[in-house]
């Protein structure tokens, strides 16, 4: 069985925010809602300082605290390692926004839509049926896309092909590649989640990608 | 599409009778029902920058709904990515803030922020109410009407040129050139690199100096440029930015040298200088060869020619071929003499008892003043730093080194400079560029691989009478003794195609010797007030106009001071049909997909979503409603010549037609009637190999041209100029003097306006671009919105140096009130930053919309044109774009 994963190459990030609005776009999030964000920060001082840019998403952890917390098993990890979540399960209770530590959650509190003045355009009726209000949500890898063998569209839109999407357990796959060539970091491995998303650093040697 | 139409309209029309149509609350999605049963991808190109529409896209509908909008991965541009723009512009497409149908104002009262109070009226009655004003002005004189046009949110602008022409009035002006129009770059990119737009050739180049362009994120924000640069670094490209701020499009580089804004000519100057006169390190080959750097000129600038009268068309004079000297017969010779064996690049040399020198010998006396030493208080660079820089830039061009590509050698100089955006918005624009483009020529970086070269394949005409390059923007016009042109391009030999002045003379035609009054504006795109700056002079221009008609798809500032709005559709209703070519590399994409292609743009919905109509037909339209459409004189006629349609399938002069039906014959007539709009509309797009890399690098492409160093022809232009304007009685403003010291062969740096400001405005204020909001038509996209505010700590607010901001005892979200040195005014929020230099504040894009019927949740940010003002000692005489960096004082609210 496929294990699902994603590197991050933040040489090749420029900050442009394509994966944010494809993310928006494809999952017709509501207002409020990112599933998908860029992190700009600052590092060094003055003159020698840069601006340094870190696209984050649901880390699809191997041992997600935020299922270990849902007390109705809406959060749930499935075969290919994508944790999802059934909405219809979902009470409400917001435990999995507290567990995670990535802060991958953020919940659907206003109905109205990016117009209230003018109700909910027919795109907003269209896409507001898959979320439910109240319930927390997060990147789910795009399962739906990835079924049809397509890249999540975080991935398919990065204009600099930043974000590589793949089965880390094929040792053919450019992701398993990109795992074994280069030193990757994930984020807060010390809490033991074991997160599918690695990022190769902006410091680490130059290296020529196809 | 299943938005119910009728219901809709009738909807509105109701609402309308009890309140006014841009205030309803109405849930104006009520009737949607969505039953329509459908699941398509629609091939189009996108329209959400002015990247030239390179990218290309498949738009995901659902049961009548536009759901998604991805990258076409047939596209060899894009490669199935897209930016957060054009993903972005489904809240483009669906935003109810739009002009949705046609409306007239009720309220007579004109202001910025100031409600029109619009009320629905039908088609009939707003294009009627516009012919017949129309009609007057055309049958008392043309000219009265002014057509104001530009990007904004309309960038489908293919008949406005001919609409006015047909019309009888040369007044189709630009609305605004904002801080990133390369328009003031194209024509020196056009005289050296042959391409309005240059770019660094991002396959082989290893150094690249930037200055002011924002070349990382996409120099247009696009994908394919984005990509090449990216690549680039990972092949080992180095960086430098020599820039005031690392905006967000800067922020992968190598090194950044902090530069005072304005003053990038004398660091320019300064390398130049360091390279000629110290390190004498340069192509010796490449400028003997292939510049102008061996012509001889006297001491009044202009070349020494035979005494042959040939017609030189650029100068519009009878002249003889230049002479240079050729140091083995130790006498001067035509360039082109066959007996010339060895030209001498340096040197001076008495002829017939007077003085010349070669064009490079007065370039290297020209750069003497512009010492490191001195620029230290000039541009704030230490000259150990400008001096390193001059030295790497001469040892990783390389000098001698050639590389072969497809069997042919090339001189290899992997180095490329580029000087757009932030370095030329400025008085001195043209020069920024031409000291650019000569700090190339002089190590042999010019349209070979690894340089800065043409976006795309070259296109070069070259001069016969001294076998230079001709940039169509530099030949000379004699002067109208009364302008015509309410831009004033009759007064300039070298009108630019930006209308700055337009908004000055507008204020006071008499005063200009102008014998008319504008009467009628039409608005089609263009935001002056937002981009151009100086909003209160620019309304009260807007204000005075007896009559203005808006075609617009938002209510932004100018469609708020029209009579009458048309309802534009947005770039997802419209058709058009682009081509496209390689931008920055010949990469391995473009040799299997193909290097030429044509893409459509096709409407995404079986119908518009809302009552509006795409211009180009609004345009049809109204011609129709003229009497100015049909016959030899009319519309059609002139679109035969502009549009691109060839025989078979020109239109027919006696008929009627539809944007869509000529974008069909356009279909095919570029593809010798192979496809029509049909295929176009199942396929998208069709790409061809049309060139090989020989005719990319115009090294191969133009064995023969000759790129200026010089630019004698501005010697020449100054000289007729001078006479002219006293011949014929004209008077520039601010003083003639001001006007003829542009034309100048060889760059020069003095002091900006904003350099001697008075003590008190102690910072320097500039303006950048994000790629999330590149083109202020994407401003009022409510999702851009929502995530700029959420995720970009810079964009919305003020940058400020940290340690100065520290210093003015000043954090992180205080509200400070900037006053230019020119007397604008603005708000904003403090965001503190290592980023920026110590004496520089930094505001973003055009945010702060003013208008009183765009979406609330828009409205936010700086608008860095108000702190703008208009006048004729700010604006580049030339090319006519005002100078955009200020002097500023700040005060803690």
């Amino acid at each position: 069985m496929a294990r699902y994963g994603m590197i991050i190459d933040l040489r090749r990030c420029v900050g442009c925010y394509a994966c944010v609005m494809a993310c928006k776009a494809e999952n017709l999030t509501p207002k409020g809602v990112s599933w998908n964000r860029l992190i700009v920060e600052e590092k060094g001082e003055y003159p020698k300082a840069r601006m340094t840019f870190t696209p984050v998403l649901c880390n699809h952890c191997e041992n997600p605290p935020c299922r270990d917390v849902c007390p109705t098993g809406a959060t749930y990890k499935r075969s290919d390692g994508i944790v999802a979540v059934n909405q219809s399960k979902c009470i409400g209770c917001k435990y999995c926004m507290v567990a995670c530590p990535y802060q991958a959650r953020s919940i659907h509190e206003k109905s109205e839509g990016y117009f209230s003045k003018y109700g909910l355009t027919p795109l907003e009726q269209h896409g507001y049926k898959k979320h439910k209000k109240g319930a927390p949500s997060k990147c789910v890898f795009c399962y739906e896309r990835v079924e049809q063998s397509k890249e999540p569209a975080c991935v398919a839109a990065c204009p600099t092909r930043a974000r590589i999407f793949g089965d880390v357990t094929n040792p053919n796959s450019e992701i398993s590649h990109l795992l074994e060539k280069n030193k990757t970091f994930r984020f807060i491995e010390e809490l033991g989640t074991k997160p599918a998303v690695s990022y190769i650093l902006d410091q680490a040697p130059k290296t020529e990608r196809g | 599409m299943n938005l119910n139409r009728r219901q809709f309209i009738g909807l509105s029309t109701a609402v309308s009778a009890l309140a006014f149509a841009g205030v309803s609350g109405t849930k104006l999605f009520e009737a949607y029902a969505g039953t329509e049963q459908d699941d398509a991808w629609i091939p189009t190109h996108c329209k959400a920058c002015a990247a030239d529409n390179r990218c290309h896209l498949l738009v995901h509908r659902v049961n009548g709904v536009a759901v998604k909008i991805e990258g076409n991965s047939d596209s060899p541009t894009n490669q199935g990515r897209n930016c957060a723009k054009s993903a972005a512009a489904l809240l483009t497409l669906y935003n109810p803030y739009r002009v949705k149908f046609p409306v007239k104002r009720t309220n007579p009262q004109k202001g910025r922020g100031i409600d029109p109070k619009w009320v629905e009226i039908t088609w009939d009655e707003a294009l009627n109410t516009i012919a017949a004003k129309l009609k007057k002005v055309r049958g008392e004189d043309p000219r009265k009407f002014v057509f104001m046009t530009g990007h904004a949110a309309s960038l489908n602008i293919d008949t406005d040129r001919e609409f006015a022409e047909v019309f009888g009035t040369p007044n189709v002006i630009v609305g605004a050139t904002s801080m990133a129009c390369g328009g003031s770059a194209s024509p020196i990119n056009k005289i050296v690199n042959g391409g309005g737009q240059a770019r660094a050739d991002m396959l082989y180049c290893k150094y690249f100096l930037n200055l002011g362009a924002n070349s990382q994120q996409g120099g247009k924000g696009n994908s394919e440029e984005a990509d090449a640069f990216v690549n680039a670094r990972s092949r080992g490209l180095k960086v430098v930015n020599v820039t005031p701020i690392l905006s967000p499009s800067l922020a992968k580089t190598d090194e950044w040298v902090p530069i005072i804004p304005g003053t990038t000519g004398y660091f320019l100057l300064a390398m130049i200088n360091v390279i000629v006169n110290e390190l004498k390190v340069y192509d010796k080959e490449f400028l003997i060869k292939r510049t102008n750097a061996v012509y001889l000129v006297g001491e009044d600038g202009l070349y020494l020619r035979t005494n042959d009268k040939l017609k030189d068309h650029v100068r519009g004079l009878e002249l003889g071929n230049p002479l240079v000297w050729d140091r083995s017969d130790n006498r001067a010779k035509a360039f082109d003499d066959p007996s010339l064996n060895e030209a001498s690049l340096e040197g001076a040399f008495e002829i017939d008892g007077k003085k010349y020198r070669t064009t490079f010998e007065v370039l290297k006396e020209h750069v003497k003043e512009y010492t490191p030493e001195k620029g230290k208080e000039i541009t704030g660079i230490s000259p150990e730093t400008v001096r390193r820089l001059a030295k790497e830039w001469v040892e990783e061009a390389l000098i001698g080194k050639t590389i072969t590509i497809d069997g042919v050698i090339y001189p290899y100089r992997p180095v490329a400079i580029i000087a757009e955006q932030g370095a030329k918005c400025h008085v001195d624009n043209y020069m920024v560029v031409h000291a650019a483009k000569i700090l190339a020529e002089l190590v042999g970086a010019t349209d070979v691989p690894g340089s800065a070269k043409a976006a795309g394949s070259p296109t070069i005409s070259i001069n016969p009478v001294d076998g230079v390059n001709i940039s169509e923007e530099f030949i000379y016009k004699p002067l109208k003794k009364n302008p015509e042109r309410i831009s004033l391009q009759d007064h300039s030999p070298i009108p630019g195609s930006s209308s700055g002045l337009a908004w000055l003379t507008m204020q006071d035609p008499k005063a200009y010797g102008f014998d008319y009054t504008p009467e009628v504006l039409g608005i089609w795109g263009g935001n002056p007030q937002a981009l151009l700056g100086d909003f209160e002079q620019i309304n009260k221009i807007f204000k005075d106009f007896p009559f203005t008609f808006a075609i617009s798809y938002e209510f932004d500032e100018p469609t708020e001071f029209a009579d009458i709005v048309l309802p534009e559709s947005s770039w997802l209703e419209r058709y058009g049909l682009t081509s496209f070519v390689p931008k920055t590399s010949f990469t391995e994409v473009f040799k299997t997909k193909g290097n030429y292609g044509w893409a459509l743009q096709q409407p995404v919905l079986p119908k518009p979503l809302y009552n509006t109509k795409e211009g180009n037909q609004i345009i049809l339209e109204l011609s129709e409603k003229l009497g100015i459409l049909n016959g030899k004189n009319g519309l059609l006629a002139r679109l035969n010549e502009s549009v691109g349609v060839r025989e078979p399938f020109l239109l027919d002069l006696e008929k009627k037609y539809t944007w869509e039906e000529i974008i069909d014959l356009l279909c095919k007539s570029k593809t010798g009637g192979e496809k029509d709009l049909d295929w176009f509309k199942k396929n998208g797009l069709v790409t061809y190999d049309a060139f090989t890399i020989q005719k990319y690098y115009g090294y191969t492409k133009y064995p023969k041209a000759r790129i200026p160093l010089y630019l004698e022809e501005f010697a020449s232009h100054r000289v007729q100029l001078k006479k002219e304007l006293e011949e014929k009685g004209i008077i520039r403003k601010p003083n003639n003097e001001f006007v003829l010291k542009q034309f100048t062969p060889l760059p020069f740096w003095e002091p900006h306006p904003e350099h001697k400001a008075a003590k008190e405005y102690d910072l320097y204020c500039i303006n950048y671009k994000n790629m999330q909001h590149h083109f202020a038509c994407n401003v009022g996209n409510a999702w851009l919105m929502e995530m700029t505010s959420e995720q970009d700590p810079y964009a919305l607010n003020v940058m400020i140096n940290r340690v100065t901001a520290s210093k003015r005892g000043l954090k992180d979200g205080d509200r400070i009130e900037i006053t230019s040195f020119i007397g604008g005014k603005v708000q904003g929020k403090v965001k503190t930053t290592n980023l920026i230099h110590t004496d520089v504040l930094g505001i973003a894009g055009a945010y702060g919309p003013h208008s009183a019927n765009m979406n609330p949740e828009v409205k936010i940010g700086t608008a860095f044109a108000d702190l703008l003002k208009l006048s004729e000692d700010l604006i580049n005489p030339l090319k006519i774009s005002l100078d955009r960096d200020l002097k500023v004082k700040i005060r803690k609210i």
